[in-house]
């Protein structure tokens, strides 16, 4: 009985590994780019981006530097801008840290709720200490993973910008987007979705293997995307479900106490009971966070992760879908000239310069739609196997300190 | 302490007619007298466990009826004795005891032994005195929940006590009754006792809510001011009562989820009843058990009326508090106010933070179907062949974990948050029976003062020496000092009485929170190991993804 409990807090101990939901294989060693720290400030997050490379066009071998989100945000955009990565999946930026809920609970918490006692306050001070950290190392790990897979693209890892990001020591200067900007960034959001459907809708595609891809990744982004926003709500619901677990255990504690003044209780022992269940359920409080909080890493991250992918995915379909559709523009305008003979050396070339286009993005696009496949169907083969693991060893440790307890209280 | 040491003398002077007064541990008795009042001290030594023991080798000696009148309570000719002066037609198992003389000689025949004497001629003697361990029908709502060790100790006790509250109550088969605004719902009340004073061993009758209300009003008017705690009737629900006269047929009305939730209540309360050795011998108790045709309760409250009432008393009750001072001289009943007042303060948070857990586990049970049915459609788009069977296990998985939280939000509001909510209703009633004892306090009190004012009248007259009415106030006084008497003894009983009433209380409080404890441990170990192999079935899916 007295080893059930001693066993717990083993499987109480903290898995250092696997807080990274999503892995890219790091077998090409030659440039390594990883988060080593990270400072969280007022408003913002810095990050230390540590690189270690062995490829020439570097001026050393091994350098770190401090970046903020807003300079990630300006990589990625770089990278989508940049014409010669139409072809490419750009990885998804990483998602922008959010510690406001956190900290106006953690604020509203020292401004200090009288109803509230000690050993509760410290509680769910505890609490959100835990919550804060555990967004915050997300936060750090989403960032190495994009820059983990500019660094180990073939192509993307090339980039000027990309190894001035790693490289240049100053602040890069980036500024968050202005009014304006956002503003254009809106309207061109528009033109293209509308664009998108138009396109999508009312063009002939002779490529079966882009057709295919266009529909199902419609299909596929909305599910993924259904299926991400439930399994947050699930993970939210369980979430507090244990934080009641909490209360009821502190609870369960104060009513220790009472019945210690009551004689009849004291001695049948009730209180000792009530301090064992107390005990118990903290300890199934622990737990079941865990399991949630790993349902949220292994399955709500994943999802989230291929939602943002799948979207990476319909913008290069997109940019496929408008490459063809300035090809055959090119087409017609070029027939036209030839009808009238006129400049029909330049239709030519415009004509010629878009279809190497689109023929290049296409045969890039192929590829990485594939690969894209084969990196979905690898994280989803990990995340569900550690899902179902990490389940069944939570669950397996619930049921042991759920059996001594019960077998106690039973003898006592 | 003005009033214990009267009681104790009163005590040991009752203690002079039985013939065993020079029994060599006399000492030790009188220690024990007090034993209640001094168990603060000696709580945590072993002498309180001692103690029992001892208390038991006594058992059998003519003491031990005064040690009764405190601590046991299965003695029911006592009792019978405090309700006497309230005029109830209750069957008093010990037949030959005179109403008025609370604690009498004859009954120092051996408490084991007395009811079977008078059963002797009674048709269930056989089977109640052939059973050596009576189960614990009513104690034990799980099976398999153990006997927990601390009644394991005394044996005998229970044991007795269970012989005589061999009674099982059943609330089932929820039907509805009329059409429209007049529908009810009736209940199959089904009853099976070897108690002798019920007609048959096995009955069943059709009772509606407002009978329960009534048996209620008529149990709270005869027992309250006795000092009885009787247990809290189901409240009334508005929103209930509303569904049931609007649903269409009879299976709708019982699907509500009210209806079960209040057909438990209702068992529950019955058999709250029926564990109180007083309240299941009352006459209006058993007839609602037993007649096929009750009269119809007519003062039962109008529907939202409950909530009303129990408002004009809390309001009542406050005034009353504040007028009624009481300046309490049992540290007795000083410590039990506060403990049931801290146990209160503790219980309501309990009970409410579980309320939250139920509903938050049904709303995860909500969100978790919707995931099942998310990762289904994402399963059905996927291309990849494993991936999209690996998901579909995934829905099922979740599927079924929907299920294991949904079983586990109905059990935990039945065994634990239902539970808490009675106790809850029960220390509110203990509340009011300790507003009936500062009530009766008051009586005695202005009777003293009574007593003292004829006195000063009397000294007045004396000295300005008119003889001829000192004689008419003498004869005032010793009116009023018998009423000071008899104010005082009725004092005393219901204090003794309450004293009683809240050691039942607790002894069945110490019992029921361990059923709970282990109820809500034992469930949420089940969920688990449903989870568990869930959780199993799926891996061999996850693993085959290639």
């Amino acid at each position: 009985m007295m080893d059930g409990l001693d066993d717990s807090p083993d499987l109480l101990a903290e898995d250092s590994k696997g807080h990274r939901s999503v892995s890219v294989d790091l077998t090409d060693t030659s440039l390594m780019v990883d988060i080593s720290d990270a400072l969280s400030e007022k408003d913002k997050v810095k990050f230390t981006v540590h690189t270690k490379t062995t490829m020439k066009e570097f001026k050393s071998n091994e350098f770190s530097v401090v970046r903020h989100h807003e300079e990630f945000i300006w990589l990625h955009d770089s990278y989508v801008d940049d014409e010669r990565y139409a072809g490419i999946l750009i990885p998804p930026t990483p998602a922008r840290p959010d510690f406001d809920a956190s900290r106006d609970k953690l604020a509203k918490l020292s401004e200090g709720d009288g109803s509230m006692t000690k050993e509760e306050f410290s509680r769910m001070k505890q609490e959100l200490e835990a919550e804060y950290l555990s967004i915050f190392k997300k936060t750090v790990a989403m960032h190495e993973l994009f820059l983990s897979r500019l660094a180990s693209h073939p192509t993307l890892r090339n980039n000027h910008n990309f190894r001035v990001f790693l490289e240049y020591e100053k602040e890069l200067n980036v500024r968050g987007k202005n009014k304006k900007e956002k503003l254009t960034g809106f309207f061109k959001n528009i033109t293209k979705s509308a664009d998108e459907s138009i396109l999508l809708s009312g063009q002939k595609d002779s490529d079966e293997f882009f057709d295919h891809e266009r529909s199902f990744m419609g299909e596929y982004h909305t599910r993924v995307k259904d299926a991400m926003t439930k399994i947050d709500k699930v993970t939210r619901n369980h979430k507090q479900c244990a934080s009641t677990y909490s209360n009821i255990s502190i609870q369960l504690k104060s009513l220790a106490t009472v019945e210690n003044s009551i004689a009849s209780s004291h001695e049948a022992g009730l209180d000792r009971s009530l301090v064992k269940v107390h005990e118990c359920i903290e300890k199934i409080r622990k737990l079941d966070a865990r399991s949630a909080s790993d349902i949220d890493l292994k399955l709500g991250d994943l999802l989230r992760y291929y939602y943002h992918d799948a979207q990476a995915c319909k913008d290069l379909l997109y940019r496929r879908a408008r490459s063809l559709a300035n090809y055959e523009h090119a087409n017609k305008e070029l027939d036209r000239s030839r009808a009238r003979g006129k400049n029909v050396h330049q239709a030519e070339e415009n004509q010629k310069t878009q279809r190497d286009k689109f023929e290049s993005l296409s045969e890039v696009g192929r590829k990485e739609l594939t690969d894209f496949k084969g990196r979905r169907v690898t994280a989803f083969r990990k995340n569900l196997i550690e899902l179902g693991e990490l389940q069944l060893k939570h669950s397996k440790a619930m049921v042991q300190v759920l059996k001594s307890c019960i077998s106690t209280i039973e003898q006592m | 302490m003005a009033c214990w040491p009267i009681y104790k003398a009163k005590m040991a002077d009752l203690r002079e007619p039985p013939p065993l007064d020079d029994y060599s541990e006399n000492e030790e008795v009188s220690d024990m007298l007090e034993k209640p009042y001094a168990k603060e001290e000696d709580k945590d030594e072993e002498k309180s466990i001692v103690s029992e023991p001892v208390e038991k080798v006594e058992e059998p000696k003519p003491q031990k009826e005064e040690v009764a009148t405190q601590e046991i309570e299965n003695d029911v000719s006592f009792d019978e004795g405090v309700a006497g002066s309230s005029a109830i037609d209750v069957v008093v198992p010990v037949k030959d005891v005179p109403a008025d003389t609370p604690i009498p000689a004859p009954t120092t025949a051996i408490p084991l032994d007395s009811p079977q004497d008078d059963d002797a001629e009674e048709l269930f003697d056989a089977a109640s005195s052939s059973k050596p361990i009576a189960p614990i029908s009513l104690d034990d709502p799980v099976d398999t929940i153990t006997k927990p060790a601390y009644l394991r100790q005394d044996e005998p006790e229970p044991e007795e006590e269970e012989e005589k509250h061999d009674i099982a109550i059943e609330v089932s088969d929820p039907h509805k009754k009329g059409e429209g605004m007049n529908a009810f719902m009736s209940y199959k009340v089904h009853t099976k006792t070897s108690m002798p004073t019920f007609k048959r061993p096995d009955l069943t009758v059709d009772r509606r809510f407002s009978d329960f209300l009534g048996l209620h009003e008529k149990m709270l008017a005869k027992h309250r001011h006795a000092g009885r705690v009787v247990p809290p009737a189901p409240e009334k629900s508005l929103v209930g009562m509303t569904l049931i006269k609007m649903s269409k047929s009879d299976e709708e009305a019982v699907s509500i989820d009210f209806v079960e939730k209040r057909r438990a209540a209702l068992e529950r309360y019955l058999n709250r009843i029926a564990r109180h050795s007083v309240l299941v011998q009352d006459q209006d108790f058993r007839d609602f058990l037993e007649q096929d045709d009750l009269p119809q309760a007519t003062n039962t409250r109008a529907l939202s009326g409950a909530g009303v009432m129990r408002l004009v008393k809390n309001v009542e009750g406050a005034i009353n508090k504040i007028t009624f001072k009481m300046t309490e001289e049992d540290s007795w009943f000083e410590e039990k106010h506060q403990q049931i007042e801290s146990l209160e303060q503790q219980l309501i948070k309990l009970h409410s933070t579980f309320d939250t857990l139920v509903h938050r586990r049904k709303e995860l049970a909500v969100n978790t179907a919707l995931f099942a049915k998310s990762a289904a459609t994402l399963g059905n788009a996927e291309e990849h062949t494993a991936l999209s069977r690996a998901l579909a296990q995934l829905s099922d998985a979740f599927e079924k974990i929907e299920s294991v939280n949904h079983d586990q939000a109905n059990t935990d509001y039945y065994g634990v948050t239902e539970a808490l909510g009675d106790y809850l209703r029960i220390i509110s009633e203990i509340k009011e029976v300790f507003m009936v004892r500062v009530k009766s306090w008051h009586n005695w009190q202005s009777a003293v003062q009574a007593v003292n004012k004829k006195k000063e009248a009397e000294a007045k007259m004396r000295a300005a020496g008119k003889g001829d009415k000192v004689s008419q106030i003498q004869s005032d006084l010793r009116e009023l000092e018998a009423r000071v008497e008899t104010s005082k003894s009725d004092f005393d009983e219901l204090s003794a009485t309450i004293k009683k009433d809240i050691q039942k209380f607790e002894k069945d409080r110490i019992f029921d929170f361990r059923q709970l404890v282990l109820i809500f441990l034992k469930n949420l170990m089940k969920s688990q190991e449903q989870c568990m192999k869930n959780w199993e079935a799926f891996m061999p899916e996850a693993r085959a993804i290639a």
